[in-house]
């Protein structure tokens, strides 16, 4: 079956309801595009997602999905992945769920480097909850939230993920679907914790930053030869974020191990194809006597 | 003269090592065929506070502990002071007048006039021996052991042995130096003090028992059950679930994570579940707060998953190394909106043991979280306790569908409107399986759906499931007469203070009582329940918690009201004759 060439094989007969021009559409198509690049068959994939406009995302791709609470894709995907680790694993979900209600869960999977791809669709408002500024929300903003503007300065998510130890830490943007659709492939082939922090157009509540703001502002890492594995450079280049010049591209790779690699206990095969029937415990009980 | 029947204390400072000495004396007993309980009372704090430690020894079972006892090992001034009055008339206090080694937080603290003519006073140097033999104070803890076997005229080998089993990994030299300031201070005891004391301890002709805390008894049921995923974040009561498991990750190729918070524990155990392992979050009261979020997840999303909930008195920090049964609505309520949950709530660690495995074949069957309640007394507690009988058990994984059966439906509808509410579930992996689950309402392949008629047939579906579950005669048991004059009622860790509490008031011939265990709270038996309430004569509900949580769900299930009821909050377990005076004032 794998690599039949059946390029629908990840289409879903339910069509997405996000809003005519949004940025999850290129995001989505993005997705679709890099398993093709693989020979997954939409069994041996599975999207984990939170709370929000994107991350109704798994129900229009035809993968195993849990679209399960806001803040909380990333845990789940963990814990999916140490269960059966055969599957590829992506958690997805916007800059509130990220960055606002799971900032703690993002931090740590950054550290923890288990072997997930988290892609963040970020465009700077709680968009389903009608336009709140959220965490990545520049200072001064004005929402509903924030009538007067933002007071809080924003997260930089690119330069957390490096800072917590991230080992594949990349920016797309979802007017961009090659780009991104490469920047995909290379974060599910990359072995470890892999995070795609996407610039995201809301054309409802940012309608500022449209396709043309993001266009005239953005450029290519890979076109002023950064290299990835210089982790100071690409700390610097995340650091110096200005909204007149938006970096995009995989700012750094490492080779740290995966989380999993250090348990012995995967190496007879995914913990779901352990049998689980007669186990013996006798020796548990004998150290109590 | 009394033979193998004693209740005794060790009390000292946390860091001394209290529960050493206790947890060592206890083990011993055990090892010589005798019944042990075991009682910590420790605060929240690492180095300086007072612990102490009860050990209960008798031929016959013992659950509980009394107020007073009979011999009280002293490691540190205060533990004289605090306790000196709960000696009972003709007992023994040991101690090291000389040597007594202040808490760093009670120093200065001085013992005074003891004031007690009625017991034993027994001074054995055990600072002095400790140095005599080349030791440091640390080894006071085996010094005051030999004082102890002495005075009760045990087989100092016994003890020798033991130490030679335990101390294995210290050099022989000073394992040698352990046993020999033992019994410097065995024959001190010995010699001048046992006639007084008049109590000794014997080798039993007895099979091998265990001796082990609920806590064990979860960690090994979860082990059995093969759970391959356990996440949680270190609190008291449940942190040594954690530490049992870790221990033995790699020999039963499972895996153990402490993450961020008690959110991510849980969210992850409800990926590993969706995986397609068994999998158990563990925690207390307050870790359980951030867990009801996936709690009611897995609910919707009709996730298998197992939560541990060691109480622990609330609110917020509470009593953090105390003992309640404070959470039991708070669990049966916890979360927004309706979804069948199951709650079971073990007395003792072989209940633990049995309901923990249990617990996972549940969850794989109904396809809903189920939680086991336990609190700190059957959690830190040691009992002795059979070898647990693991033939017959058996693991059932649900209704799982495989490939084959995918490919001959066509069209897997994951959460298929059926009779019996349960829908054949798959794991992703499988071909043709491919499906979604959502914290959303969702039609029957678990796409998010806001049509009416779907939420109520979905949630219609969902609540059936556990409506096949069947709890007269697992949910509930009566324990003694049903006949009796008096029907006591209880949960979970009040079990063997009743039973023995019961047996003491039957030998005393005060009032014949039987007693109406609830072992499974929700789904609730109610018909059992009923049926029993409506033939007592007089019934008192005993709870270690401030409102009498299990008579609000006995009234609300049965509508019946418990005529009395004898509650505990202050953070202790209910002593044995404690119970037994409370229960006779109401007659």
């Amino acid at each position: 079956m794998n690599g039949d060439g059946d390029k629908t094989r990840f289409n879903t007969a339910a069509k997405p309801n996000w809003c005519l021009g949004c940025g999850n559409f290129g995001i989505q198509s993005a997705l679709k595009k890099a398993l093709l690049e693989f020979d997954f068959e939409p069994h041996q994939v599975v999207m984990t997602s939170g709370i929000g406009c994107s991350s109704k995302i798994p129900h229009w791709i035809n993968v195993y999905g849990l679209h399960g609470l806001h803040g909380r894709p990333l845990p789940i995907a963990a814990g999916l992945k140490l269960g059966n680790h055969d599957l590829v694993v992506i958690a997805e979900g916007g800059d509130g769920d990220g960055f606002s209600e799971g900032m703690n869960h993002f931090v740590q999977a950054c550290r923890r480097n288990i072997d997930l791809t988290y892609i963040v669709h970020n465009n700077g408002v709680f968009s389903l909850t009608t336009g709140q500024t959220s965490a990545t929300g520049k200072q001064g903003f004005a929402s509903s939230s924030t009538p007067d503007g933002s007071i809080e300065s924003p997260v930089n998510p690119v330069a957390l993920a490096i800072t917590a130890g991230a080992s594949f830490v990349a920016r797309g943007f979802s007017g961009d679907m090659n780009q991104l659709r490469d920047l995909i492939v290379a974060a599910i082939k990359h072995r470890g914790f892999a995070f795609i922090d996407v610039l995201q157009v809301c054309v409802t509540y940012n309608p500022a930053k449209s396709y043309k703001w993001y266009k005239d502002r953005v450029y290519k890492l890979e076109d002023e030869n950064h290299n990835p594995a210089d982790r100071d450079k690409a700390m610097t280049l995340a650091l110096s974020f200005d909204e007149d010049r938006l970096a995009t591209g995989i700012f750094y790779q490492g080779g740290q191990n995966p989380y999993e690699d250090s348990l012995p206990q995967l190496k007879k095969g995914p913990l779901v194809s352990h049998q689980v029937d007669n186990i013996d415990i006798s020796n548990l009980m004998a150290e109590l006597i | 003269m009394k033979t193998n029947e004693l209740s005794f204390m060790v009390g000292g400072f946390a860091g001394q090592g209290v529960n050493t000495v206790g947890n060592a004396f206890a083990r011993l007993c055990s090892r010589v065929g005798l019944h042990i309980f075991v009682n910590l009372e420790y605060p929240s704090n690492i180095k300086g506070e007072h612990n102490y430690a009860q050990v209960m020894v008798s031929e016959e079972p013992v659950g509980s502990h009394t107020r007073l006892v009979d011999l009280l090992l002293a490691l540190d001034a205060k533990s004289i002071i605090l306790h000196k009055d709960e000696i009972t008339p003709g007992g023994a206090l040991i101690y090291d007048a000389e040597g007594l080694e202040a808490s760093p937080i009670d120093i200065g603290l001085k013992v005074g006039d003891i004031g007690r003519n009625d017991i034993t006073v027994v001074d054995i140097p055990m600072a002095q021996i400790a140095k005599d033999v080349g030791g440091t104070q640390k080894m006071i803890n085996s010094v005051g052991l030999g004082a102890l076997q002495g005075i009760l005229q045990f087989d100092f080998e016994l003890l020798a042995g033991m130490f030679r089993q335990t101390l294995s990994k210290l050099e022989d030299k000073v394992v040698e130096m352990n046993i020999e300031g033992a019994r410097r201070a065995y024959s001190i005891a010995r010699e001048r003090f046992s006639e007084q004391l008049g109590i000794i301890l014997e080798k039993r002709d007895a099979p091998d028992r265990m001796l082990l805390t609920g806590n064990h008894a979860v960690a090994m049921g979860a082990l059995k059950a093969g759970v391959k995923f356990y996440s949680s974040y270190p609190m008291s009561p449940s942190s040594a679930v954690l530490t049992h498991v870790s221990k033995h990750a790699r020999n039963y190729d499972m895996i153990t994570v402490l993450p961020e918070d008690e959110i991510s524990a849980a969210g992850m155990a409800v990926g590993a579940s969706f995986a397609g392992v068994r999998a158990m979050a563990g925690t207390s009261g307050g870790g359980f707060c951030l867990m009801t979020e996936h709690l009611g997840l897995a609910g919707i999303a009709e996730i298998p998953l197992v939560f541990l909930e060691g109480q622990r008195p609330g609110p917020a920090t509470g009593l953090p190394t105390r003992t309640e049964q404070g959470d039991l609505l708070f669990v049966l309520y916890a979360h927004q909106g309706s979804f069948p949950r199951i709650v079971v709530a073990p007395g003792d660690p072989a209940e633990a043991f049995y309901l923990t495995f249990e617990a996972f074949n549940l969850a794989d069957r109904y396809q809903t979280p189920v939680i086991i309640l336990t609190d700190k007394h059957v959690a830190e507690s040691s009992w002795t306790c059979e070898p647990f009988d693991t033939r017959g058990m058996k693991i059932d994984r649900g209704d799982v569908l495989g490939e084959a059966e995918l490919s001959r439906i066509g069209d897997y509808k994951r959460f298929r409107i059926t009779d019996s509410g349960i829908s054949p579930r798959t794991r992703p992996g499988i071909p043709g399986g491919v499906f979604k689950a959502t914290g959303n309402e969702h039609n029957e392949f678990g796409l998010i759906s806001e049509d009416a008629d779907n939420r109520a047939r979905q949630m219609e579906k969902r609540l059936r499931k556990t409506a096949s579950l069947d709890v007269s005669e697992i949910g509930v048991k009566l324990h003694g007469d049903p006949n009796a004059d008096l029907t006591l009622i209880g949960w979970g860790s009040t079990k063997p203070v009743i039973l023995d509490t019961m047996s003491h008031l039957k030998k005393d011939h005060t009032v014949s009582c039987n007693f109406l265990q609830v072992i499974y709270m929700e789904p609730f038996p109610t018909d059992r329940v009923t049926e029993v309430m409506e033939n007592a004569k007089h019934t008192i509900l005993i709870e270690n918690n401030a409102t009498g949580q299990l008579g609000t769900l006995i009234r609300q299930k049965t509508g019946l009201a418990v005529a009395d009821k004898i509650l505990k909050y202050n953070g202790r377990q209910f002593f044995r004759d404690e119970l037994a005076d409370l229960i006779q004032q109401r007659l």
